[in-house]
């Protein structure tokens, strides 16, 4: 029950966590090493051709890059222009997602960065698709992710198609989202993608979060129940990004308003 | 009175064992199978109850089922006192319990397994934690069925014991 509702345990379990640490390595060395295999038994010819595809979808990457930075250039002088922050940027690394299976009834999994890598609690996790989950939890050397399709999880989004605003909760059961307080009559149809609004300041702005691939309006209701697939790929990655995203800074007259809010 | 050597055998083979039972228990398995994966670490702590009642207690499992809780990031404190349960309910059929055939012991091996992942169940229905699907009922079932694996892994385990012990 403390566990529930308060967090005094949690630097009890984080130390705690990290004397079971050898556990969970020898429990992902076999899966790594097959992994490890499986790049070294490779054949010089599959080589080559992963080599000719990577190279090939590099100059493609590259040539969006270009396109990027001269739109990131006009967005930062239009910025300039309004006189408003301009954000963007931070800093990103790599991540392992240890091949380990936490209790059934939790959406997380565990990576391999810690305390020791400056990852800090609520940090957010993406992958080359989209938004994972946020750090919770963080370890010396690993930390558990919360997967955005948790119960626990609620993500703000918006529409990429016409920027209407709603949160994103995880649903444990389905490995879905649902989208929290849609009127019945909002225009969302099948397909639309929602990307994070950067609302709750916790995830960076415009990453997929997911596409709309259920709606159910129901007659009576006055909320629609609309089901969104993540557009992570988040059963098969088994490599993660974690970023560091440059926070907007609030106006401290803001801020005083928000802790005379809370206290 | 045993001697020395065959209680530190028999102390490797129990830290061994439970060592096996935690990495079993967050083995990564297919989705499909999770439901499946027998309660290793439950059946490990009442087997070894079962052999050293007089040695292993509630208070074993209880330790036990917490260090659970830390790594597989449940609840802190749901497994102790779920192993703790469990544990009490098996020493108090103890007596029964050892005159049975292995059959009958799998039997209720899996009726405690299925009672405790009910329990379970209902503490998260209580604490509005997302609850289990009910297919993880399964999982007394492949319980049940590891229980008479033991008897054949700790084969010399059981004969020494059956000498020192004098019940």
């Amino acid at each position: 029950m403390l566990d529930i509702q308060t967090s005094k345990l949690d630097t009890f379990r984080s130390i705690a966590t990290t004397a079971l640490l050898p556990i969970r390595y020898m429990v992902d060395l076999p899966v790594s090493t097959v992994h490890w295999l499986t790049a070294r038994v490779a054949t010089a010819q599959q080589l080559v051709a992963e080599n000719a595809r990577l190279r090939a979808h590099e100059l493609l990457l590259e040539s969006k890059l270009q396109k990027l930075l001269a739109l990131e250039r006009e967005n930062a002088s239009l910025r300039s222009l309004f006189s408003s922050s301009s954000q963007l940027s931070g800093h990103a690394m790599m991540a392992q997602i240890l091949a380990v299976d936490l209790d059934p009834s939790l959406q997380q999994v565990v990576i391999d960065k810690g305390q020791i890598n400056q990852a800090y609690n609520g940090q957010p996790v993406l992958d080359a698709y989209g938004v994972i989950g946020q750090l919770i939890n963080v370890g010396y050397m690993t930390s558990r992710v919360l997967l955005i399709t948790d119960a626990h999880s609620a993500v703000p989004v918006e529409n990429a198609r016409n920027g209407a605003r709603s949160v994103a909760v995880g649903d444990s059961k389905s490995g879905r989202l649902i989208l929290f307080g849609v009127p019945d009559s909002k225009d969302i149809q099948m397909g639309d993608l929602f990307l994070t609004s950067g609302l709750g300041l916790r995830y960076p702005v415009g990453y997929p979060v997911g596409k709309v691939t259920a709606i159910d309006h129901q007659s009576g209701k006055s909320f629609a129940t609309i089901w969104l697939e993540p557009a992570a790929h988040i059963d098969r990655s088994r490599q993660v990004l974690l970023a560091w995203p440059e926070r907007a800074k609030l106006e401290s007259r803001v801020k005083d308003q928000l802790h005379m809010k809370v206290t | 009175m045993p001697n020395k050597i065959d209680t530190l055998r028999t102390s490797l083979a129990v830290i061994c064992s439970l060592l096996l039972a935690y990495m079993l228990m967050i083995w990564p398995l297919f989705r499909v199978l999770q439901p499946l994966r027998p309660q290793w670490l439950l059946v490990i702590v009442l087997f070894w109850i079962y052999l050293r009642p007089t040695f292993f207690g509630v208070f074993f499992a209880c330790f036990l089922g917490i260090l659970l809780d830390l790594l597989s990031g449940a609840v802190l404190g749901v497994n102790g006192l779920l192993f703790s349960l469990a544990s009490y309910l098996l020493l108090m059929w103890l007596p029964h319990f050892r005159f049975c055939s292995i059959r009958r012991q799998s039997l209720v091996i899996g009726g405690i397994v299925l009672a405790i992942t009910g329990f379970h169940m209902w503490l998260q229905a209580l604490s509005g934690q997302p609850r289990l699907p009910a297919i993880y009922l399964l999982s007394a079932l492949t319980s049940a069925l590891v229980w008479p694996c033991f008897f054949f892994v700790f084969k010399t385990e059981l004969n020494r014991l059956q000498l020192i012990d004098s019940w």
